[in-house]
């Protein structure tokens, strides 16, 4: 028993000083750093290395906040080549923080214009994009013989009482995301459309996987509310996972009245091996890699000649004209939104 | 009464500061350091007084202490009384019984918070974190008082021929005697239910808010830090004077546990017994339930996902974490060996992570370890030794507790026998806490499992640990997603237990 | 041989001993007679070397053990409430003393067997020492004392408590024991009677 214990020691003490040296010559791995649900195929990056001799290095290390925060701490000496995962709603603020080196990919064309004038200076790339949208329970509303909500302005009126779940603005990014759509769709109105929306008994909870996992009816969790703040591209899911496996899913999306979130790819400012950064966001954006996007992470891909999954193109929902607000805008109102916001359903 | 000749004593003193050196060195760099850093960089004067003026965090604050203030009675409360039951009693199954309430401590919060929501059904928040929060600490209560009552059975016995039921035995011999057992456990209690965050955060919702949540809020949702940092050390500086106030302190009286004391429990009490710890199992029942049913059908679909790469990864994370703890723990309890202001002082500053913000913590260690040699982000035993540094006073105190079998005279008696201050230390102290070593390896290693919120914001190999999975899995819709979700928490909650229950018998 | 000379004790204002001064010779056994409460078992500490004494010196085999720790000065203690380490068996308690002096294993074993066989505890020998009786531990506690084979044995009060049936059969298998140790022994003892037994010189505090 104790030589087993000793034994164990010595090789745990191996096993973790053998990995904490740091390579300081030439650099041969691009590291890209990114939230827990990053997900991609094994050996997706074996194109790259084949083509630029740099290995990538995946790091992960809490949600898309946390990244901002940790890297507005140190900016200019960053923990990765490249950050993956900023979205509009935290843009500016990783803008302001200075976290990133300007770099513009020649690659863009397969890309809208639309998505790249939203960024100044070519600091960040767009990678993806995605939509929040009211998911609703269509069974439930067959069972019950009542007509889906069709908009935002539907769901303070009385035969939609108590049937709404609601991610909080402040603790989920989905929740902040359904608050920017009520600040775009009803501009000065909006405070006045939540009250009436919380009197109409519509649940807020602290996140997306309480609200959709737990209290929503159309998911496994079989909850009490048919209708949920969720995304375009849950109902693709819900085919995909479903357990028994179904043709269609349960579930549908309120094509009106979704907030657009774009991701970002940006090379960090002070990158060990900012070459390597740079072709890796060339590659995060070519055709190769954004066609893995979807069925991984259920986003949409932002080139434009990936050709879409048959599940994506049946099921999930991208909005031709999605409610929009500058990422200017938020960042310069987004305390105040919260604040108005807490004093309202706090 | 004096035991050992100052020769000796100051030998063992020396042996004392010689390894507290690694212990305080590693809880000063990793723990103190980038804390002190992030909030001498953020700490603003006017920021501070205005977070006081500020409605909503004084009712955070309100909140923080009234929720751990019922959460500690109420873990008390329960808790207590079994511990009474288990030292004093013998019964058909009791270590399974005993194992049994362990458990819930080690399990992940976002495991718990979602098996308490099932079933509350998302009504009354205050009252749903309160009972999560007593399900999680019950364990604490139980491993800590359960000695101290063992220990004066003989009392026990003595009010029993006087006619004394059980009731008041509890009463008038077990709390007295062990209040000061009591205390330090409802202390440690009180700190994780003030400091608690996975759970409230999810139960909570807006209206019922933490610190700990408050400060996740601010330094993450809103990039305020200033006020972030404004919380964490008003937090802080609550929980030291809580610890300072009511000291950890010794049992006045303590006498041998005698085995003979051990009484058989009459079947009806064995029943109501079984009733009692079978509460515990309704939330894993829960767990394991929601892992089998999809859609009102049974499935094992959920199971055939489990990717086993994932759980070795994480037991291994798990076995490096509970060594380095245990060897910290073991370094820690040779250096307050003696009593004596320095081996307070020495374990005060041990058991300071338990008392700093996890999230400034975090955010402390990217800003601090940067650049140069110093440029330990990223790093592979990072996560580990910060589970480690977290897990140690936990780790420390189950040691500690089954040293208290071990007086002077077991020391004075190994020296008679020819064994040198060093030799005393390692045969007679860590000898007697050998035993209880594996069981608290255990723990620290299951607490590595839950994963805690300062290593969450580390940037860490992309391979997965199964807590970071299951929050990933039940992040995302579909029913697989969720089965699969559910069926490794269900499985971590098999490993935990096997763990707590094969260490049962040792324990005991 | 063990001489004690002019040993005075005193914690604070207390004075504990006065000036106490005897001799024992190899193979002897002193009794120390007193009430409680008169530092008898500060003496034996003394002699230990788990006290300092504020004067006087201790003699072992005629040389000064004044400034030799505890652990090297071949004094075996049994103490009043035995002091068995609660995580070793009984075998391994006896066992301790000789693996501090690094016996090789098969001596050892030997040595064990011959004082499981002569305090006739074989039968115990698995146990775990928190299972055993008054009488069964004071045995536990005599063989680990002499398993090292000490210069010196000190007994604080090793009978008190044993009811009179287990008293006569524990005070034989003792005193055949420590007289074929040869070792200088100090036996502390409230019982006039007990005293005369087992001892050739009575010393009163």
């Amino acid at each position: 028993m104790k030589r087993t214990i000793t034994t164990f020691l010595i090789c745990s003490g191996f096993f973790l000083f053998s990995c904490s040296s740091q390579e300081t010559s030439a650099p041969t791995k691009v590291r890209l750093l990114a939230y827990d649900s990053f997900v991609v195929s094994e050996g997706i990056f074996d194109d790259f290395t084949a083509q630029t001799g740099y290995e990538v290095e995946v790091v992960t290390g809490g949600d898309a906040g946390e990244l901002l925060a940790k890297a507005s701490v140190t900016a200019g000496n960053p923990e990765a080549d490249v950050m993956w995962g900023i979205d509009n709603t935290l843009l500016t603020r990783a803008i302001d923080a200075d976290i990133f080196a300007s770099y513009k990919s020649d690659q863009l064309d397969a890309i809208d214009q639309e998505l790249l004038n939203l960024i100044p200076d070519a600091k960040v790339t767009p990678v993806d994009t995605g939509d929040v949208c009211l998911n609703i329970d269509r069974v439930w509303f067959d069972e019950n013989a009542v007509n889906p909500p069709t908009r935002l302005a539907d769901l303070v009126k009385p035969e939609y009482s108590g049937l709404t779940v609601i991610p909080s603005a402040v603790t989920s990014s989905t929740g902040l995301a359904f608050l920017l759509a009520s600040i775009a769709e009803f501009g000065d109105g909006w405070q006045d459309w939540w009250r009436q929306l919380l009197a109409n008994e519509a649940l807020i909870v602290d996140g997306w996987t309480r609200a959709y996992t737990v209290e929503f009816s159309g998911s496994s969790g079989a909850g009490n509310y048919p209708i949920v703040v969720s995304y375009g591209t849950s109902p693709p899911a819900e085919v995909l996972f479903a357990d028994p496996p179904v043709d269609t899913p349960r579930t549908a999306v309120v094509a009106d009245g979704c907030f657009r979130q774009v991701e970002f790819a940006g090379v960090l400012r002070g990158a060990n091996n900012e070459d390597g950064a740079q072709a890796l966001i060339d590659y995060l954006i070519s055709a190769k890699f954004q066609a893995d996007i979807p069925l991984n992470m259920f986003v949409y891909p932002v080139n434009n000649d990936v050709v879409l999954p048959k599940v994506f193109t049946d099921f999930a929902v991208k909005p031709e004209r999605p409610l929009v607000i500058s990422h200017s805008e938020i960042d310069t109102n987004r305390e105040t939104w919260l604040g108005q916001w807490l004093a309202l359903v706090g | 009464m004096v035991g050992i000749s100052g020769l000796t004593v100051r030998r063992f003193q020396r042996i004392g500061l010689i390894a507290a050196v690694p212990v305080l060195l590693t809880v000063v760099v990793l723990i103190l350091w980038p804390a002190t850093n992030i909030v001498i960089r953020y700490f603003r004067w006017d920021h501070f007084t205005s977070a006081f003026s500020d409605e909503r965090i004084q009712r955070v604050l309100w909140i923080s202490v009234t929720q751990a203030t019922l959460s500690t009675a109420l873990a008390v409360l329960i808790g207590v009384p079994l511990a009474s039951l288990f030292a004093k009693h013998q019964f058909p199954g009791k270590r399974f019984a005993s194992a049994l309430v362990t458990v819930p401590f080690v399990l992940p919060s976002v495991v718990v918070a979602i098996a308490a929501l099932s079933l509350s059904g998302g009504k009354r928040p205050l009252l749903t974190i309160v009972v999560a929060h007593a399900f999680f600490n019950v364990a604490v209560v139980v491993r800590i008082v359960r000695p101290s009552i063992a220990s004066n059975t003989t009392f026990d016995n003595a009010a029993t021929t006087l006619g004394a039921g059980a009731l008041k035995r509890l009463m008038q011999i077990d709390v007295p005697l062990a209040r000061h057992s009591i205390q330090n456990a409802a202390v440690v209690t009180f700190i994780f239910c003030f400091t608690s965050y996975g759970v409230v955060r999810i139960i909570g919702g807006l209206s019922t808010t933490t610190t700990e949540v408050e400060i996740y809020t601010r330094a993450i949702q809103l990039g305020d830090m200033s006020t972030a940092v404004a919380l964490a050390l008003v937090q802080t500086f609550f929980l030291a004077v809580v610890t300072l106030v009511f000291r950890p302190a010794a049992e006045a009286f303590r006498f041998k546990p005698s085995t003979t004391a051990i009484r058989q429990l009459r079947p009806l009490s064995v029943v109501g017994v079984w009733v009692a710890c079978g509460l515990f199992l309704v939330p894993s029942a829960v767990i394991v339930l929601k892992s089998l049913r999809s859609r009102g059908n049974w499935t094992t679909a959920g199971w055939e996902q489990i990717d086993l790469g994932i759980v070795l990864r994480s037991l291994t994370f798990a076995a490096t974490a509970s060594i380095l703890s245990l060897l910290l723990a073991g370094l820690l309890m040779v250096a307050t060996t003696h009593s004596g202001a320095t081996s307070r002082l020495i374990s005060a500053i041990a058991s300071i992570p338990i008392a700093v913000s996890a999230i400034v913590l975090g955010v402390g260690i990217v800003a601090t370890f940067n650049s140069g040699w110093l440029d330990i982000r990223g790093a592979m035993w990072l996560v580990p030794t910060m589970h480690a540094i977290v897990a140690t006073p936990i780790t420390f105190r189950i040691l500690r507790a089954s040293l208290d079998t071990i007086t002077s005279d077991h020391r004075a008696a190994a020296a008679t026998l020819g064994a040198s201050p060093l030799r005393t230390i390692m045969t007679v102290d860590l000898g007697a806490v050998r035993r209880s070593a594996l069981y608290a390896g255990i723990v620290s290693g299951c607490v590595s499992l839950g994963e805690f919120g300062a290593t969450s914001v580390l940037a860490r190999d992309s391979s997965r640990t199964i807590p970071i999975e299951i929050s990933r899995l039940l992040g995302k819709p579909g029913d697989l997603n969720q089965l699969h979700g559910y069926a490794l928490a269900t499985l971590l909650l098999l490993i935990i237990s096997t763990a707590m229950f094969s260490t049962g018998r040792s324990d005991a | 041989m063990l001489e004690v000379r002019g040993v005075s004790v005193s914690f604070g204002d207390v004075e504990i001993l006065r000036d106490v001064s005897f001799m024992v010779s190899d193979a002897q056994t002193v009794a120390l007679l007193g009430p409680s409460g008169v530092g008898k078992s500060t003496l034996l500490r003394v002699i230990a070397g788990l006290v300092d004494p504020n004067t006087g010196d201790i003699f072992i085999n005629a040389k000064d053990v004044g400034r030799v720790a505890p652990h090297r000065r071949g004094v075996g203690l049994v103490f009043q409430d035995n002091a068995l380490l609660p995580h070793l068996t009984v075998r391994s308690n006896i066992a301790y003393g000789l693996r501090q002096k690094r016996v090789p294993k098969r001596d050892r074993e030997r040595r064990v067997a011959d004082l499981l066989n002569m305090m006739r505890i074989e039968h115990l020998a698995d146990r775990k020492v928190d299972t055993l009786s008054g009488g069964e531990a004071k045995r536990v506690a005599v063989a680990r004392t002499l398993a090292p084979e000490p210069h010196v044995v000190l007994l604080d009060e090793p009978l008190t408590g044993l009811d009179s049936e287990i008293y006569e059969s524990v005070i034989t298998d003792l005193t055949s024991a420590l007289k074929k140790s040869q070792a200088s022994v100090v036996w502390v003892t409230h019982n006039l009677t007990e005293a005369k037994r087992v001892a050739s010189a009575i010393i009163h505090l």
